[in-house]
């Protein structure tokens, strides 16, 4: 009889084969992002002592030591004033480029609100929200192709893979470092986050329930410089519910819970008085004739998991 | 990432890379001391032994040889070898006596007969695991191996802990089906 104390005696011995076998299933066998910190301060503070390490590049390191950080190339062909608003982000992508084994192409799929077309590949929000002592600004959306051989937060990225999406920058107003802080309770100690969430839908369906099962590259990516926060959030599954509105929340923790995320009246994501860290909920600007109604319903289908999470609830999604 | 590529990373960029290995590897290594050394050690001083093995990782970033061993087995190999040091230092010899050859720990009262059934079923299983697919298997290693709760297990996944819970009792299921001979 297989028990669960023979499964418990049998996983005791795993060895570093298993672990390959395991990770590269997709299993999640990643330590949170406190450990991570912790451990990666302690190892490089060890060396340091050592002399292994220069003091000064800790110091310029640690805010990309909190947890394994990456960033994607952009490459814009674009023109126009929506389209330099990105260009203005200062990041260093041949840098980037080169640390993280990424490589982009140039070809860009445009994915535009009507209203706001513009002749490129991005789509520029540039709205802000000051909250907190935080300014968090949904910069645009972005389409990337072929970037591979990347694991954020345990998941492995490999292969040519193309996504879209959701940009957003955060700073701390009074120009304190973004990434870390003394005290865990401030925003300062805690990681910033964000998901996109389908509106009229609890928060559920968002990122484990829809992004990890589908492309298993449904990640935040996270890249901080100067004191600027970038957050590049897979929005890519969540396209074919354009009709019902996408929007995209900002937080202050690693995951929120259900109960932190409401919806108001007309189904759009709220943060409830639950929310331990709530910083922003932006609508995005997606175009609504990217929808796939089929697909939306093939979703949910694989996922009754998804769907007994999610509906019903309060708010009856329409079309 | 594959752990060869993990490795890559380290030595392209130590910082980077280091905070990469503990994050794939940090609960290896702490359940592997624990097992070991659990009754010896502090939450403390299990912090120290872990940071201790992967500052070794981070040292020997450039002499380690994939062809010869992967990053994950280095880094038990070096957890048991703290785990050891732990033992012999916090200790009491009169109950806990100290292992003769760490190698020997993990299997420490089996006959070599039991060693290789042990292992055969152990690759079993973790094939079997691997053919759940995710979440289901991260929730079976998460539960059976690191000892999460399945309130942390949702947590992490964006699951409710009900929600976790009846997807690895389903798991469970499914792999004791596998494992016993059915589908």
């Amino acid at each position: 009889m297989f028990t669960e104390n023979k499964l418990e005696a049998l996983l005791q011995s795993l060895d570093g084969e298993d672990l390959e076998t395991l990770t590269a299933a997709g299993v999640d066998v990643s330590a949170d992002e406190k450990t991570t910190r912790r451990l990666t301060e302690r190892v490089l503070r060890q060396a340091e002592r050592k002399g292994e390490v220069p003091m000064e590049k800790i110091q310029n390191k640690k805010r990309f030591t909190a947890i394994l950080v990456a960033a994607i190339l952009l490459v814009l062909t674009a023109t126009g004033v929506g389209a330099a608003r990105l260009f203005r982000l200062p990041l260093d992508y041949e840098k980037v480029e080169e640390q993280f084994s990424l490589k982009l192409s140039d070809n860009f799929k445009r994915v535009v609100r009507e209203d706001e077309a513009e002749d490129g590949d991005i789509i520029v929000a540039n709205k802000t929200v000051n909250v907190n002592g935080y300014t968090v600004t949904l910069e645009g959306i972005i389409q990337a192709d072929n970037y591979r051989n990347v694991t954020i937060d345990g998941e492995h990225l490999e292969g040519d893979v193309s996504g879209t999406y959701a940009v957003v920058t955060v700073t701390r107003d009074d120009g304190g470092p973004i990434w870390y802080g003394d005290d865990e309770k401030s925003f300062t100690g805690a990681t910033i986050g964000a998901a996109p969430l389908v509106n009229g839908y609890k928060p559920n369906i968002n990122t484990y329930g829809m992004m990890t099962l589908e492309r298993e590259t449904g990640i935040t990516m996270h890249y901080a410089e100067e004191n600027v926060l970038y957050l590049f959030v897979d929005i890519t599954d969540f396209l074919c519910f354009a009709d019902k509105g996408l929007s995209l929340a900002v937080y202050g923790n690693m995951i929120y819970t259900a109960e932190e995320i409401g919806l108001d009246e007309n189904g759009v994501p709220v943060f409830t008085d639950k929310a331990r860290a709530p910083l922003a909920i932006f609508g995005l600007p997606v175009d609504k004739s990217l929808a796939d109604p089929a697909r939306q319903a093939e979703l949910i289908a694989e996922r009754p998991f998804v769907l007994a999470e999610s509906l019903p609830y309060t708010f009856t999604p329409t079309d | 990432m594959t752990q060869t590529e993990l490795l890559e990373f380290l030595r392209r960029d130590p910082e980077k890379g280091i905070s990469a290995v503990i994050s794939a590897f940090s609960a290896l290594s702490q359940k592997t001391i624990l097992r070991l050394a659990g009754a010896v050690v502090t939450k403390e001083d299990l912090e120290e032994l872990v940071g201790d093995v992967f500052y070794q990782v981070y040292k020997d970033r450039d002499v380690l040889d994939p062809e010869k061993g992967s990053l994950a087995t280095y880094v038990i190999t070096l957890s048991r070898r703290r785990a050891v040091d732990a033992l012999r230092k916090r200790g009491d010899p009169a109950k806990t006596p100290l292992p003769l050859d760490e190698g020997l720990l993990s299997d420490a009262g089996q006959s070599p007969e039991d060693r290789v059934l042990g292992e055969e079923q152990r690759r079993r299983l973790v094939a079997a695991i691997a053919s759940l697919g995710p979440p289901d298997s991260t929730i079976v290693y998460r539960r059976y191996y690191l000892g999460e709760t399945y309130a942390q297990i949702g947590k992490r996944l964006g699951l409710t802990k009900n929600a976790a819970n009846k997807r690895g009792v389903k798991a469970l299921k499914k792999l004791r089906q596998i494992m016993e001979g059915g589908d």
